[in-house]
């Protein structure tokens, strides 16, 4: 059991070591080392997930191990993994997006100069991550967190020689930061007032804390997950990450890495008080309300997509705060699978774009730009298919996974509203807002890429289909977004299946999950019909818009301007405008005062003072030296030495007789002293 | 003569005489027989406590007989080295066998 646990932090490790050290010689053969590690711990995988299956049945799976890592006096840190069945539909999960991703990305970056050091960031990418799966404590999960930011920044900055992507990694290291720090803090007031990292010692513990404590501690280790999810406030990194490759969008800013924080909170929620929960949950529904409208505008095909995960990330972690946590993991998984086969389309269409521009030697227009495109469907079939499968499921039609977890979650949300009454109303409006929202903007993207006329006849006929490589891990992905593959049951209504058997349930500490999940459970078929209903109204709105253009498009956002929707929309809600003002701005202020009286004062005044005046000090003090001490004493005593010698060198004459005259005449002296001392 | 005084008086004036000639002599033959007066002079100085000094063994005529052995031996190497050295440079004089001086 420990090697094969351990061999999902060894085979990227060794990919991510060999890359680094052997790309030089590997070149554009790298993958022939990638993809085999990878390909192996993905077997590895589906063998521990197939394993859990069986074991299911029967009793809970569960298996864990830990060693000592260091201790100083009474303060101690183990490491060491934890596998449940959440976990090993995890590591199928990041495996499986991983190593569809290498295979996709041979196609994609083939031209790269930096090739092996892509697929060895991959690498280490994919290392970090399991280690977020894998481990068992809080704060050996914060050392993986802190290696899977780097990964990330490592991959946005990826294309470095370019202007933004820096800048983009930049941003998303030091949001995540702010995040990090209070994850930090949260990580520290639990073990100072438990005394333990550990998770499951955590969650049996939390009865030594005050209620108030835990609420502060769960909301800071929370925090970590808002900067890592790009929950509101902290979600600005993730529209501008999509800088880096469209594969490493696809693995890490949609399927792996930005589900880490949901999977963290997923395992701290047992102790998550009511109070923090409620802040959970209105920061996931602020989050999917406010980057679904935002997404509505977006021109970037990529941008859509980003600002679509981060509403998906908010609806998970709203269905956290909801405690409908099993349908946040569900919706986990599922938006895995769509969403990276979202991005590995648009990644399709993207090099597809690029190849033509660049036959037609058209460096000004942009290739991510829908405005660019249109009418894709006929030259690139198999990407339309895939990626109409994969909008389907983000949209919440029956058949397709998307469905299944949405639905659960809305129900979450909705019976929430039927507990609690009040202020809660506004987390069954975001949901369903954010749901018709989705559904028209995600087809707006499909009708703006794949319908319609081409906008540029040109770039149009040189578009082709990619190659297999990339088409084949779209293929895959879009097998995986059917609700089948999640059920094996015939119903594509019901949820109930494998998966929902594997995750089965699981108790919180100050809730009833009996009583949620009843009330999920009938609020269920409410739900469903109002998202079918909200969903296929969204579908048809962007119908009347995009496709059939039946409407002027102009008129209606002049119309939502009147309440500056549109403008709020286009501008992302001005959130980079505010923190440019209230954050920035007064910051960079601040820096010039400290600078000014850094150098104007402190350096320049202060420090060269001192350099004068040690320059004045060791004037004199060399001419002390060299004048008086050299030039006298030292030089005195020598002048004396050779003076005297000079003197007493004609005692040596050289002459024996003169020596024993002298010894003799000595001799007598002696003597006579020696009588005259007696 | 029958003092120990008289005898130690004509020691001491040979062994003047002995360490005059070889300090101011030039000539190595010379300084080699003040080095003989000079022994002379010490077994004078044997014979005589051995003679009033109420001693019943004969240990200072032994000494002295060791020491006119011995000045015998030093006399037969000392006058080799002084042929030797008239044969290298053509003269006896001490002044003059400089070579070897730093």
């Amino acid at each position: 059991m420990d090697i094969q646990v351990l061999s999902f932090l060894f085979l990227p490790i060794f990919s991510f070591i060999i890359l680094i050290f052997g790309g030089k010689f590997l070149k554009h053969k790298s993958h022939f080392v990638a993809l085999p590690l990878i390909g192996l711990m993905l077997l590895n995988a589906i063998l521990l997930l197939a394993s859990a299956i069986n074991y299911n049945s029967h009793n809970h799976f569960e298996s864990s191990n830990s060693f000592q890592w260091f201790s100083t006096g009474e303060f101690s840190i183990t490491l060491g993994y934890y596998v449940d069945s959440i976990t090993c539909i995890m590591l199928v999960v990041v495996s499986l997006i991983s190593f569809l991703v290498h295979l996709y990305s041979i196609e994609y970056m083939k031209d790269d100069a930096r090739y092996s050091r892509y697929f060895a960031f991959l690498g280490i990418f994919t290392f970090s991550m399991n280690g977020i799966v894998l481990s068992d404590s809080l704060i050996m999960m914060y050392v993986f967190w802190e290696l899977v930011g780097l990964s990330s920044f490592l991959l946005i900055g990826f294309w470095f020689e370019k202007n933004r992507p820096p800048m983009a990694a930049n941003k998303a290291f030091l949001t995540n930061r702010v995040g990090d720090i209070g994850m930090f803090i949260g990580i520290m007031i639990l073990y100072f007032s438990i005394g333990t990292f550990n998770i499951h010692d955590l969650i049996n513990g939390t009865n030594q804390m005050s209620t108030g404590l835990l609420t502060l501690a769960g909301l800071l280790v929370f925090m970590g997950a808002v900067g890592k999810s790009a929950q509101f406030p902290l979600h600005i990194w993730l529209p501008d990450a999509m800088e880096g490759p469209t594969p490493v969008s696809a693995l890490i800013h949609a399927a792996t890495m930005v589900a880490a924080g949901v999977y963290m909170t997923f395992r701290i929620f047992p102790f998550l008080t009511p109070d923090a929960l409620s802040v959970v949950a209105i920061i996931g529904a602020i989050t999917a309300l406010m980057a679904a409208i935002t997404a509505i505008t977006r021109n970037d095909i990529k941008a859509v997509l980003a600002y679509s995960t981060i509403s998906q990330l908010g609806y998970m972690i709203m269905a956290l705060g909801v405690g409908a946590h099993l349908y946040a993991f569900f919706h986990l998984v599922t938006h895995a699978m769509f969403k990276a086969c979202l991005f590995l389309c648009s990644g399709s269409v993207i090099h597809a774009m690029h190849h033509s521009l660049h036959h037609l030697d058209d460096h000004h227009s942009n290739p991510q730009d829908m405005n660019n495109m249109g009418g894709l469907k006929n030259k690139m079939p198999i990407t339309h298919a895939a990626m109409l499968i994969s909008t389907l499921a983000i949209t919440g039609v029956p058949f397709f996974s998307g469905f299944l977890s949405k639905d659960g979650i809305l129900a979450g949300v909705l019976s929430y509203y039927h507990t609690f009454h009040g202020w809660t109303i506004i987390l069954p409006i975001a949901g369903f807002g954010a749901a018709m929202i989705t559904a028209f903007y995600m087809f707006r993207l499909i009708f703006k890429t794949f319908y319609g006329e081409p906008k540029n006849k040109e770039i149009y006929n040189h578009i082709h289909e990619s190659s297999l490589l990339m088409t084949i891990p779209l293929m895959i992905l879009s097998v995986l977004s059917s609700a089948f593959i999640f059920t094996f049951k015939i119903n594509p209504l019901k949820s109930k299946g494998w998966f929902k058997n594997l995750v089965g349930h699981s108790d919180h500490n100050f809730l009833d999950m009996h009583i949620v999940e009843d009330g999920i459970h009938h609020a269920h078929d409410q739900a469903m019909y109002l998202s079918l209903l909200v969903a296929s109204l969204g579908i048809l709105i962007s119908v009347i818009f995009y496709l059939l253009k039946k409407v002027d498009i102009d008129k209606v956002s002049n119309i939502f301007n009147l309440v500056g929707l549109y403008n709020l929309s286009k501008n992302k809600f001005y959130i980079d405008k505010i923190y440019n003002t209230v954050l920035y701005k007064p910051f960079f202020s601040q820096t010039k005062i400290a600078s000014f009286i850094d150098w104007n004062i402190y350096d320049q005044k202060i420090i060269d003072a001192w350099g004068w005046i040690t320059l004045k000090v060791s004037y004199f003090s060399g001419k002390a030296d060299y004048s008086i001490l050299d030039q006298k004493i030292i030089d005195g005593v020598s002048h004396l030495t050779n003076y005297t010698s000079n003197k007493m060198k004609r005692i040596q004459s050289g002459v024996i007789q003169n020596y024993l005259l002298g010894g003799f005449m000595c001799l007598v002296i002696i003597i006579m002293a020696i009588q005259q001392f007696n | 003569m029958n003092y120990l005084e008289s005898y130690l008086v004509i020691s001491a004036i040979l062994f003047t005489f002995g360490i005059f000639a070889v300090i101011t002599r030039k000539n190595a033959v010379a300084i080699l027989m003040g080095i003989e007066l000079i022994l002379n002079s010490a077994n004078v100085n044997f014979i005589a406590f051995n003679r009033f000094g109420n001693f019943n063994v004969l240990d200072g005529h032994i000494f002295s007989i060791f020491v006119v052995v011995l000045a015998a031996a030093e006399a037969a190497i000392a006058l080799a080295i002084i042929i030797n050295l008239f044969k290298n440079i053509g003269t006896v004089n001490v002044d003059e066998a400089k070579e070897l001086q730093g």
